[in-house]
């Protein structure tokens, strides 16, 4: 299989798990979407149930792709990648969404492609302090045990 | 002891955190559902195939569950269509102007702890609460 058709897999297998799952949540139905947001009414709790067993496990995989350089049928290192200076131990090609104003304005518009926005999340906090950041990537580097390296 | 229907949505929940966890390790995007329709709908992209992918997967995902369960999900529509169809426009302008919906934002965006997404979330569901709470006061009662 090539890296293009794994990629499209991965993408139908993504839509049919969320259909899959959508279903089972009920939160197909408006009117149990309406029950929870209706506080005062027939209040109806199972979006808070379908929201924290999503987040829970998407928590998970988030943290996960943390420790990869790029993503396991994505091997294409980012031309961005060198602005990139926590490598090992963040991937080199997340790509996150970026608002049109909130956040792009201090990243720079020369970073985003196709309205998103590949950045390092990690470099956030410290990138005031260049000293201290890179401090702290040296620090990361030593202590990263996973590391995933392209094919 | 938890309700069924509860267990169901928390388990439907978790799948459909599985389906943002696959997409983003295996593919590395963010499943965000509004977006992936939006891209799908431009002619030109390199996303195009793997967006159409995901929208097909998602259609096919109620066949399953029919195939599974043997019926279709339960959906139950309270308004008129020129009601339904304004509430379309407003999701529909909301999510791109707020560059996400439910599932890149609260599924997604919360499991990052993005700033951005917690506000999103919060202001969608404080006002989809104050909206229902004046619809019910207008008469638009659920059944």
């Amino acid at each position: 299989m090539t890296q293009g058709s794994a990629r499209i897999f991965a993408a139908f297998a993504a839509g049919v798990i969320f259909g899959f799952g959508l279903c089972l949540s009920g939160m197909l139905d408006p009117a149990r979407v309406r029950g929870f947001l209706d506080i005062a009414g027939h209040f109806d709790p199972s979006l808070a149930f379908v929201l924290a067993g999503a987040v829970t496990v998407s928590r998970a995989g988030y943290l996960i792709s943390r420790r990869l350089r790029h993503p396991l049928f994505d091997s294409i290192q980012s031309p961005h990648s060198r602005l990139d200076s926590c490598r090992p131990t963040s991937s080199s090609r997340r790509c996150l969404p970026v608002s049109s104003s909130m956040t792009s304005g201090r990243k720079g518009a020369s970073w985003m492609q196709n309205g998103i926005l590949m950045r390092t999340p990690m470099r956030s906090r410290w990138t005031f302090n260049p000293s201290l950041h890179s401090a702290i990537c040296r620090a990361r580097r030593r202590t990263a045990r996973i590391c995933f390296r392209p094919p | 002891m938890m309700p069924l229907i509860y267990l169901h949505s928390l388990v439907g929940g978790a799948l459909i955190g599985l389906a943002c966890a696959v997409l983003l390790l295996l593919d590395g995007r963010v499943a965000g559902v509004s977006s992936i329709i939006g891209g799908s709908l431009r002619l030109a992209g390199e996303n195009q195939p793997r967006n159409l992918a995901f929208l097909f997967g998602l259609i096919l995902g109620p066949m399953i569950y029919r195939l599974g369960f043997g019926d279709w999900p339960i959906v139950r529509f309270q308004s008129n269509l020129w009601v339904l169809a304004l509430a379309g426009l407003f999701v529909g302008f909301g999510a791109r102007l707020g560059s996400g919906c439910t599932s890149g934002h609260g599924v997604c965006g919360l499991a990052r702890l993005s700033r951005r997404s917690i506000v999103a979330v919060a202001t969608f569901l404080a006002v989809g609460m104050i909206t229902v709470a004046v619809a019910n006061r207008m008469g638009v009662t659920a059944s």
